[in-house]
C-alpha cells in the first residue's frame, strides 16, 4: 500500500454526508472507507457527519442529499453525491489524492 | 368551501383574493414558470412579507446564491437585506446539484434539516426555489415522486407553510414530462405565464388548482416593477358601486345645466370625439373646478405631458396650474408606446391609492387600446371603470375616434353612466364643434345637439337652432 505525502494531507479534508442505516448510505461510507484504505490516507482527514444527528451542519454546508462527499484538496472543493456503487471512480479519485 | 382549511397571506391583495385567503397553511403551493417569469421574485416576496409579519422563513436556493438573490431583490421597495439570516434565512443548495453524481441519494440532508428548523419553530415559511433541477438527478420518477412525499410529508408534519418553484414553459406548464407529478403532490399550483404581444410584454399569472378551497381561475396580469411581482387587483364581480344622487359639477355651466347640475357622484362618464372637438378641454374643465372646490383631481394624460396639457388649457383661461387649485390635481401622465393595458391600470390604481382622488380624469382612454389585443384592452378598460365606481370616484374617460367610428366608446360604454358626443359640424364654409348626450342614466337630458364654443372664457353651449356652429379655438 502506497504512502500518501503528509504535506498534501494536510491540506487535505474529507466530509461524507450520510443518513446512517440507509442503505446508499451504508454502501458510501463503505466505499469511502475501502478507498481511502487502497489510498493510504489516514483517518483523520475522514469527517462523518449523520445529517439526523447534525441537520444544521449538513443545510449549512448545502449537503441538502446524501450520501454526498466533500473533498477539499489545498484551494480545490468537489462534491460526489450517491452511494459509490462504483468504487473505481472513488479509487481513481483518493489515489490520486494521495 | 373556502374557510375550512387555514390560509397564508401572500401579502399580495389579487393572489390573497384569488384565493380567497392565500396559500393553504401548513401545505406546499407549487409555482411554475418560465425563465424570468418572476417565479423566484414572487416566492421571495411571500416569505418576506410573512416574515415582517413575524413568521419566520427559510429559502433554500438550488439555482443561484444568497448573494445572487439579496443582490437582486435590492432594488426592490422591500428589500429583505435587513432580515437576511435572521427572520428570514439562506440555505444554499446548489452543491447538491453540482455535485458528481456517482450512484442513488436520496433527500434525507434537507429532510432532516428543514425538519429540525420545523420543531424548533425557526422556520414557519419554506422556499425550495428550483426544487425540480434537485429531484431532476435521481435515477427515476418513483424515487422523484417517493422523495417529494417524503420531503412534504416532513413539511407537513411541522405545519411548514411550503413554495416550491419550478420550471415550466411559457404556457406555465412544467418542461419535463416527468416532472408533472409534483403538480398532483402540491396542495395548491400558481402558473406564472408571459408572452409578447405587440412588442410588449404580457405577464399573467393564474391559479390552477386548489385542494381542499374554492378559488379564482381568472388569469391575472401583472408586471414586475420596484414593488417585485405586482398584479392587477382583480376585477369586481359583484359590481359594488356607490350610489348616489348628488351632482359633480362639470366645470362647465352650460352641461351642468343640460345634466341637471352635473355629472353623478362616483359615476363614469365617457366623453368620445375625434381630434380637436374639445375633449380635453372638457376633462380639464372637469378637474379644475373639482380642485377650486377643495376636492382632489388627478389628471391621467396619455401620449402627452400632463405638463403639456396645463399649457395648452392656458389660452382658454384653464387654469390649472394656479395657486389656488394645483395643490389639489395630481397630473399622471402615460406613454402608450410599448406598455401594455395591464401596466398602465397598475399605475393608474398606485396613483389613485397615494393621491386618493375625489374626481378622475383618463385622456383618453382609447390609449389603452393603442396597439394592443383589443379584446385585452376593454377588459382592462372596463375593469379601470369598475374600480374607479367602487371607490366612489366622479371619473370622465375621454375617447378618441376617428371619423365615423366611436369604437373605443362604445366598447366601454355599458359600464359608462354617461355618453357625449363630440362632432364636428358643418355649415356653409365654417367648421364648428357640437355636443349631444347620448346617454346620461339618472338624468332627464335633452336629445339635441348643441353648439359647443370655445373662447378665453371657456366652454359654452348653446342650442344648435340658434344659428351657425361656433368657431372658437381649437383645443382637443
Amino acid at each position: 500500500m502506497a504512502q500518501a505525502d503528509p504535506k498534501a494531507q494536510q491540506a487535505l479534508a474529507i466530509v461524507l454526508f450520510l443518513s446512517s442505516g440507509t442503505p446508499s448510505s451504508e454502501r458510501a461510507r463503505s466505499a469511502v472507507n475501502t478507498a481511502m484504505a487502497n489510498a493510504g490516507l489516514p483517518d483523520s482527514v475522514l469527517e462523518i457527519v449523520d445529517v439526523r444527528v447534525d441537520p444544521q451542519r449538513a443545510m449549512r454546508e448545502g449537503a441538502i442529499v446524501v450520501p454526498i462527499v466533500s473533498v477539499t484538496a489545498g484551494n480545490e472543493h468537489r462534491w460526489y453525491a450517491g452511494g459509490f456503487e462504483d468504487l473505481s471512480h472513488l479509487d481513481a479519485l483518493f489515489r490520486g489524492l494521495a | 368551501m373556502g374557510a375550512r382549511i387555514p390560509k397564508f397571506s401572500t401579502g399580495l391583495e389579487s393572489l390573497d383574493h384569488l384565493t380567497e385567503g392565500g396559500l393553504p397553511a401548513g401545505r406546499a403551493t407549487l409555482v411554475v414558470g418560465a425563465p424570468g417569469a418572476g417565479k423566484t421574485v414572487v416566492a421571495l416576496q411571500i416569505a418576506v412579507a410573512a416574515a415582517r409579519r413575524g413568521v419566520p422563513g427559510i429559502l433554500v436556493t438550488l439555482e443561484e446564491g444568497e448573494d445572487e438573490i439579496l443582490a437582486n431583490a435590492a432594488s426592490f421597495t422591500w428589500d429583505p437585506s435587513d432580515i437576511a439570516g435572521r427572520d428570514l434565512m439562506f440555505y444554499d443548495g446548489r452543491a447538491s446539484i453540482e455535485a458528481m453524481v456517482t450512484g442513488d441519494f436520496d433527500l434525507d440532508g434537507l429532510i432532516a434539516g428543514l425538519g429540525a428548523l420545523g420543531e424548533s419553530g425557526s422556520a414557519q415559511c419554506v422556499v425550495l426555489d428550483g426544487l425540480d433541477q434537485l429531484l431532476g438527478n435521481l435515477p427515476d420518477l418513483p424515487r422523484r415522486r417517493a422523495e417529494m412525499y417524503r420531503l412534504l410529508q416532513t413539511l407537513s408534519r411541522y405545519n411548514m407553510t411550503t413554495i416550491i418553484t419550478a420550471k415550466g414553459d411559457d404556457d406555465g406548464n412544467i418542461v419535463s414530462s416527468g416532472e408533472a407529478f409534483m403538480q398532483f403532490a402540491a396542495q395548491c399550483v400558481v402558473a406564472l405565464r408571459r408572452r409578447t404581444t405587440t412588442g410588449a410584454m404580457v405577464r399573467t399569472l393564474q391559479v390552477l388548482k386548489y385542494r381542499g378551497s374554492s378559488f379564482g381561475g381568472s388569469e391575472v396580469p401583472y408586471i414586475i416593477d420596484e414593488d417585485g411581482v405586482v398584479p392587477a387587483l382583480v376585477g369586481r364581480s359583484n359590481l359594488e358601486h356607490h350610489l348616489s344622487r348628488e351632482r359633480v359639477p362639470t366645470g362647465v355651466p352650460d352641461l351642468d345645466a343640460i345634466l341637471e347640475g352635473g355629472y353623478i357622484r362616483g359615476s363614469a362618464a365617457v366623453i368620445s370625439g375625434a381630434p380637436g372637438t374639445a375633449k380635453t378641454t372638457l376633462g380639464a374643465s372637469f378637474a379644475r373646478a373639482a380642485a377650486a372646490r377643495g376636492e382632489r383631481a388627478l389628471y391621467v394624460a396619455f401620449d402627452e405631458s400632463y405638463g403639456q396639457v396645463v399649457l395648452d388649457m392656458q389660452s382658454l383661461g384653464l387654469h390649472l396650474n394656479a395657486t389656488d387649485v394645483a395643490p389639489n390635481i395630481t397630473g399622471l401622465s402615460l406613454s402608450a408606446l410599448g406598455v401594455t393595458a395591464e401596466e398602465h391600470y397598475i399605475a393608474i390604481r398606485r396613483t389613485l391609492e397615494r393621491t386618493q382622488p375625489d374626481v378622475v380624469v383618463i385622456d383618453p382612454v382609447s390609449a389603452l387600446f393603442k396597439g394592443y389585443e383589443s379584446v385585452r384592452a376593454r377588459g382592462v378598460a372596463e375593469r379601470l371603470v369598475d374600480m374607479l365606481k367602487s371607490r366612489g370616484i366622479t371619473t370622465v374617460l375621454t375617447s378618441l375616434v376617428e371619423p365615423d367610428s366611436d369604437f373605443s366608446a362604445s366598447s366601454i360604454s355599458t359600464l359608462a353612466d354617461a355618453w357625449l358626443s363630440l362632432n364636428y359640424v358643418v355649415v356653409g364654409n365654417a367648421r364648428g364643434r357640437a355636443l349631444s348626450v347620448i346617454k346620461a342614466r339618472g338624468t332627464q337630458h335633452a336629445h339635441e345637439v348643441f353648439n359647443l364654443g370655445l373662447s378665453r372664457a371657456g366652454v359654452r353651449l348653446s342650442p344648435m337652432a340658434e344659428g351657425r356652429p361656433e368657431c372658437g379655438l381649437g383645443h382637443g
